[in-house]
């Protein structure tokens, strides 16, 4: 195997290891049929793999990974837009929804996670973009560096996230929509 | 320390510790899906087009039943403008992959790029929807209202009326697609703006 594609492969292996999960979360953030969602994520892992033979070290791993995977969930949007599928709960997947068994505790929080999926794939793109960053512990730096907005513009946009997550969430997942 | 309030905490927490599948899939089966994703792309994309592709059938059914030469010319050159419709919008607007430097650009210009070629597609109707149709559409409308003028005397009276519905209709398409450019635009100048902004 080429020397190139051993690295985009070991770069792939350390990106998908770092932020796997991260990219689980932001594929749900774009697409809420699960069905679809896990053809997305096939989606952004290809992206990445294909990116990776370009990957050159410009900008850290971490950003690299976010722009593709955003951009490639953005072509996925646009797409979708235009063949304006509807979107059905399988009966697969009701088990997601609260069950009587579950815990208290664990239904408030399935539920509090559900109502901001609702809330993240309502925004428009940017808005969405550096919803997911501030969920995810970026820095507003970091958040600007990968969208492209100004410093300024992340964090106020951030600290309107916060007034909204505040008033939507009430400590103990009450709802005050 | 933290400026976190504890509710925004919490949420940050719930987010980042939800149960997670978990992509399985080895770099070898990466590799062996990026090879057939580009034949699954083009499937898609012709997917997207079956109206156009059902018209063409049934225009190339017309072409071969008809018997006035002036009307096989129509049905051809339809065909012909629809052929390259369709290949302008494979080329030009469906989805392609993601370009290999795609990490060097941010979210901003990534998107302001796919917005542009949207509204390039849009604001260009006539160049590469109606215009390729327009020839066929009058040589057909020719050669109907000149084989059937019914009951009329002349066939300007078939003639002309048709033509200035099939105006009507690229006008009011254009205008349309004029008014989603125009939205585009607002949405590129949002961006400019939201990157400007210091």
């Amino acid at each position: 195997m080429p020397k190139i594609e051993r690295s985009q492969d070991r770069v792939y292996e350390e990106a998908v290891a770092t932020h796997g999960a991260a990219l689980e979360r932001l594929a749900r953030a774009y697409e809420a049929d699960p069905e679809i969602r896990r053809d997305l994520l096939q989606e952004i892992h290809i992206a990445l793999w294909r990116s990776f033979g370009g990957f050159d070290g410009r900008c850290s791993l971490r950003t690299w990974v976010y722009r593709v995977a955003h951009n490639t969930a953005v072509s996925h949007v646009s797409r979708r837009l235009r063949m304006r599928t509807q979107f059905f709960v399988a009966l697969e997947d009701v088990p997601e929804l609260a069950d009587d068994r579950e815990s208290e505790h664990a239904a408030v929080e399935r539920d509090a996670l559900a109502r901001l999926y609702e809330l993240i794939q309502q925004l428009k793109t940017l808005d969405r973009q550096v919803m997911v960053a501030y969920l995810e512990g970026m820095d507003a730096a970091a958040t600007a560096e990968i969208t492209g907005l100004s410093a300024r513009n992340v964090a106020t946009k951030i600290h309107r996230i916060k007034i909204i997550l505040a008033r939507r969430f009430q400590e103990g997942g009450r709802n005050e929509r | 320390m933290s400026d976190e309030s504890p509710q925004n905490q919490r949420m940050k927490e719930l987010w980042q510790n939800q149960k997670t599948e978990g992509l399985r899939m080895t770099v070898e089966q990466i590799r062996v899906s990026a090879g057939t994703f580009h034949h699954k792309i083009q499937a898609r994309n012709v997917r997207e087009y079956v109206v156009a592709i059902a018209l063409i059938v049934f225009f190339s059914f017309e072409f071969w039943r008809a018997g006035d030469l002036l009307v096989r010319v129509g049905f051809g050159l339809i065909i012909a403008g629809m052929v390259y419709l369709i290949w302008h919008m494979l080329s030009k607007g469906s989805w392609l992959p993601l370009p290999k430097d795609a990490g060097l650009s941010s979210c901003i210009e990534f998107q302001r790029r796919q917005l542009e070629q949207q509204r390039d597609l849009l604001s260009s109707v006539w160049r590469w929807y109606l215009g390729p149709l327009i020839p066929g559409m009058a040589v057909l409308l020719f050669a109907f209202g000149h084989a059937n003028p019914g009951h009329l005397k002349h066939p300007a009276f078939v003639i002309v009326p048709e033509a200035m519905f099939f105006v009507v209709i690229c006008v009011a398409i254009a205008m349309l697609n004029g008014r989603a450019a125009r939205k585009l635009q607002r949405q590129i100048d949002e961006l400019d703006e939201a990157g400007r902004q210091s």
